[in-house]
């Protein structure tokens, strides 16, 4: 039995330097990851949610080391990740996997479905031209591509976005992985085919419980609650808000949860009409020179002080983690 | 019985796979109207270069085949130069020296210019910075005088003509390509392809290069033409192998009998203008057709 | 220090080297070839003890460093070897010529600018039956090799019609002065100068062409016309002004292919330039005054794209601040 958690990520921060002073050192930096730190289970459904620029793809790039971290530790399995060599993370990329955004673009527009997925098994294993062939027909029945020998030898710019996610979808689960992060799923996709792919997730999260840790991305709050169990609230790369999807939604702590979950539209016009309406102030203020002390408090309705002399610690509320001063006593 | 259906399903499709892409080719042709013209004339120039040896009555280079600076007439419809060669005879072969010296150093300029865009394109840092140095430096030097100097120096011999065009060309190539590698290596199949766990190399290789070729055809053929161009430069001086017809070296001996004999200059000259126009139009037709079809995608 | 200053010594800074690697790179050639670099140094000479002394100068027996260094500091002094085929230093020899190639140049490059950046701007304002043409004639214009043009050029016109002379800068056998010489220079340079212009005329019309449509989409022409400017106006004061930068640009740093263009037209034309005396050295095989016009003439070609760059960013001034 597993004594440590599937994934951690601890400290993790990704500064990316800026601009190109004539001998190197910069002096600006954008903060696009902040001392991000959180730790999954097997089984377990992590939803980030923030808007574009909170970090959140950066986050899931650097816990799959497909960026570097400027400093930080990211644990998979209890190997850490970052001292790996690139020969090793390699070998260990099957078990981590990715969703991308947009499903046209991570598909390589020159190669066939077949060699897409069939990829994968050839560069991680021996198996024959035939055996694989039928691993492909496998998962692409798996993901609902029927009939899998039609989709063999089609091109992406062939398939529908719909087809196409899938088809990401059966590349990323092939070699089992331990962890899977979807990356904004479904935003790329028609309104009418979004339904089909969520629930295509859910089955399959669904049928690996036991094996699969999983993290899903997005904006909209409303599909993190469909697919997952715990989330994370990011706010210009600093996470404000951690606990369930559920009590998140119902209660949320933070300003600026409140605010992301005040937009969610609510089908009951009489709920609607009555709950307490937060108005999204402001924008986001640039990454580079962000706020003094939280990085919320421009925005804030409730700003105090505090607020703009030192960022807020993570305080522990009712199994939930909230940066924010108003909970501090 | 369900078998039978997939499999007539399965054939209608390859059917129409194989008249879509007739459709698809011929559209080609039909909406871009200097494409199809430089194509017909390129096509009609090899096809002249191919059969030269069949629609020629006379060895090239030899002399004496007729009196000394005839006009044209039957027989030499080119008239004959000065040392009594068919002008004729020598102008279709002289297809064929431009054809292959075009082709050839292009290839050279491929290999070299290729390796080095790549490498510059794809890994970032001083590398990189050191490559593009040398590349842009080397394509303010002017092409053409070096080559003069490399032929003049290591001799005047067709394979150093080829080799010395093959080898200012590259900066050119590099260039394109190490544009090409740093808009795709961004791209997001490219790194799903690393989250799958593929080396750099089978990246460079399978992913990224596949979709940099096609800019890369265009300028090629573009610099067929400068190759061509160089060694009929080249030949113009005086520099050239005296045992392969050239159509430089003609206009070279002609220039000295403009006066006496018009059509020692006119009929090499004209040919080799047909053959650049030719070449223009097709590379040009190229980079129309590939520009609106990236955007469409 | 303003921000000019800065960038023109930033260019500077660029440039330099690439003179230097034009120095190195025809000392290495030499080096490399086969056979003994003394001859290609020193031209086929028969005399042995001219060979001997040129060997002695040049430095040849000792190693290939101190060679290096003989070598750069005669560049630097301006000594770029000795032509024994006609008794006068090589750089001697492309000074005199230079101004001739550079007549022939700069008034073949001021022809087909304006010509071209005329044509190029009607061609834009008029799309349709005028435009293919134009478009076509360009294509066609581009493409043909200038020394052949050249030729029937001078066949047609000089031979045939004997409208002009056959070649060289003055006429032989007179002896003019002021206004009579500067006529007589400018009749023989009528016919290579149009030849040289030619293919620079249908690149830059290409160009303009292009640049116009480009800047002619833009809002700010719209609101031209909604204000009720004429056209003409429009197209010539509004657009080409914003147009024309891209246009400046191409064609100064098309100086070099110019300058090659320049090398082959003075051989047809017998204009007395660096062309043709590249042309008679080839022929008598007087390697070192090959040599020199190749270092000069990519010296010069690297300064002129020096020059251009320098402009270039005195115009635009968002360039300086990169």
């Amino acid at each position: 039995m597993r004594t440590y958690p599937l994934l951690r990520v601890e400290n993790v921060k990704k500064y990316f330097p800026i601009g190109r002073a004539l001998f190197g050192r910069s002096k600006q930096y954008v903060k696009a990851v902040d001392d991000v730190y959180f730790s999954l289970d097997v089984g377990g459904s992590l939803g980030i949610v923030g808007e574009s620029g909170s970090g959140k793809t950066t986050l899931a790039k650097l816990v799959l080391r497909l960026l570097e971290p400027t400093s930080g530790k990211v644990y998979l399995d209890n190997i850490d990740l970052i001292s790996l060599s690139n020969k090793e993370i390699r070998r260990l990329r099957p078990k981590m996997q990715m969703i991308f955004q947009d499903p046209m673009a991570s598909l390589n527009p020159r190669k066939k479905i077949r060699d897409i997925i069939g990829q994968v098994f050839k560069i991680h294993t021996d198996m024959s031209d035939v055996e694989i062939r039928e691993r492909v027909i496998d998962l692409l029945e798996k993901v609902g591509l029927t009939p899998p020998e039609l989709f063999l030898d089609r091109y992406p710019h062939e398939l529908s976005g719909g087809q196409r996610q899938r088809v990401c979808i059966a590349r990323a689960i092939a070699l089992n992985p331990k962890l899977l992060i979807a990356d904004e799923p479904v935003s790329a996709l028609d309104v009418s085919v979004r339904g089909q792919i969520v629930k295509l997730l859910l089955d399959i999260f669904e049928k690996y419980k036991n094996e699969i840790a999983y993290i899903v991305i997005s904006h909209d709050i409303a599909l993190i609650k469909s697919i997952c169990k715990d989330a994370l609230v990011m706010y210009l790369g600093k996470v404000v808000e951690r606990g369930e999807v559920g009590k998140i939604i119902e209660e949320p702590l933070h300003p600026y949860s409140q605010m992301l979950i005040s937009s969610i539209p609510v089908p009951d016009p009489e709920i609607a009409r009555n709950r307490k309406r937060i108005p999204i102030g402001g924008e986001i203020p640039s990454l580079i020179n962000p706020p003094k002390g939280c990085y919320f408090h421009p925005r804030c309705p409730y700003v105090m002080d505090r607020c703009r002399e030192k960022m807020p610690p993570l305080i522990d509320v009712d199994n939930r983690l909230v940066s924010c001063y108003l909970y501090s006593e | 019985m369900k078998m039978n259906n997939q499999g007539a399903a399965y054939t209608y499709h390859l059917k129409n796979v194989g008249l879509q892409l007739v459709y698809k080719t011929s559209k080609v042709f039909r909406l871009n109207p200097r494409f199809t013209v430089g194509f017909i004339i390129v096509l009609v120039v090899i096809i002249l270069a191919l059969v030269a040896p069949f629609i020629t009555w006379y060895p090239p280079l030899k002399t004496l085949v007729g009196k000394p600076f005839t006009p044209p007439v039957a027989l030499q419809p080119f008239g004959v130069d000065d040392l009594g060669r068919d002008i004729y005879t020598n102008v279709l072969y002289g297809i064929r020296t431009s054809l292959i010296v075009g082709v050839s150093s292009v290839t050279i300029s491929l290999a070299i210019g290729i390796l080095i865009g790549v490498i510059a394109g794809y890994y970032s840092g001083l590398l990189e910075d050191v490559l593009m140095r040398i590349t842009d430096m080397a394509l303010i030097i002017p092409q053409f005088l070096l080559a003069l100097v490399i032929v003049a120096i290591f001799g005047q011999n067709f394979q150093n003509i080829i080799i010395a065009i093959g080898i200012v060309s590259w900066p050119g190539i590099a260039r394109i390509m190490r544009a090409e590698f740093l808009s795709i290596k961004e791209r997001p199949f490219v790194e799903a392809a690393k989250a799958v766990g593929l080396t750099d190399v089978k990246i460079i290789f399978e992913e990224i290069l596949p979709n940099a070729i096609p800019a890369i055809i265009p300028y090629a053929v573009l610099q067929v033409n400068t190759a061509i161009l160089v060694e009929a430069g080249l030949g113009f001086l005086g520099i050239a192998d005296p045992n392969v017809p050239s159509l430089g070296l003609m206009l070279n001996t002609a220039q000295q009998y403009l006066v006496r004999a018009w059509f020692m200059a006119f009929f090499p000259g004209l040919v080799l203008s047909i053959i650049v126009i030719g070449l223009n139009l097709l590379g040009d037709g190229l980079i129309e057709y590939l520009n609106p079809r990236l955007r469409k995608r | 220090m303003s921000p000019l200053m800065f960038f023109i010594i930033r260019r500077l800074i660029q440039y330099v080297p690439m003179i230097l690697v034009v120095i190195i790179v025809t000392f290495l050639l030499v080096r490399l070839a086969p056979g003994d670099p003394t001859y290609i140094l020193v031209g086929e000479v028969a005399d042995e003890s001219f060979v001997k002394a040129m060997r002695e100068k040049l430095g040849l027996d000792r190693p290939l460093y101190d060679q290096f260094i003989i070598y750069i500091s005669n560049v630097f002094r301006g000594d770029l070897g000795y032509s024994y085929l006609r008794s006068e230093s090589v750089a001697k020899l492309i000074v005199e010529r230079i101004p001739a190639t550079l007549l022939l140049v700069l008034t073949a490059m001021f022809i087909s600018a304006l010509v071209g950046i005329i044509v190029g701007t009607i061609a834009a304002a008029r799309r349709g039956a005028v435009d293919l043409t134009l478009s076509t004639l360009s294509i066609i214009g581009i493409s043909i090799p200038y020394f052949w043009l050249g030729q029937i050029i001078l066949i047609v016109f000089a031979v045939w019609l004997g409208i002009f002379p056959l070649g060289g800068m003055v006429s032989v056998g007179y002896e003019y002065q002021g206004l009579q010489y500067f006529l007589d220079v400018l009749y023989h340079l009528t016919l290579p100068a149009m030849t040289l212009a030619i293919f620079n005329i249908a690149f830059t019309t290409k160009i303009t062409r292009g640049s116009v449509l480009e800047a002619l989409t833009q809002d700010y022409i719209v609101t031209a016309r909604a204000k009720g400017i004429p056209e003409s106006r429009v197209v010539f004061r509004h657009a080409l002004r914003n147009a024309l930068i891209p246009v400046v640009t191409y064609t100064g740093f098309n100086t070099g292919v110019l300058l090659v263009g320049a090398i082959l037209t003075e051989t047809v034309f017998a204009w007395p330039g660096m062309g043709s005396l590249l042309y008679d050295s080839i022929r008598l095989r007087d390697y070192p005054v090959v040599l020199g016009i190749f270092n000069y003439g990519s010296i010069i070609v690297i300064l002129a794209n020096l020059i251009v760059d320098v402009l270039y960013g005195i115009i635009d001034p968002r360039i300086r601040l990169r």
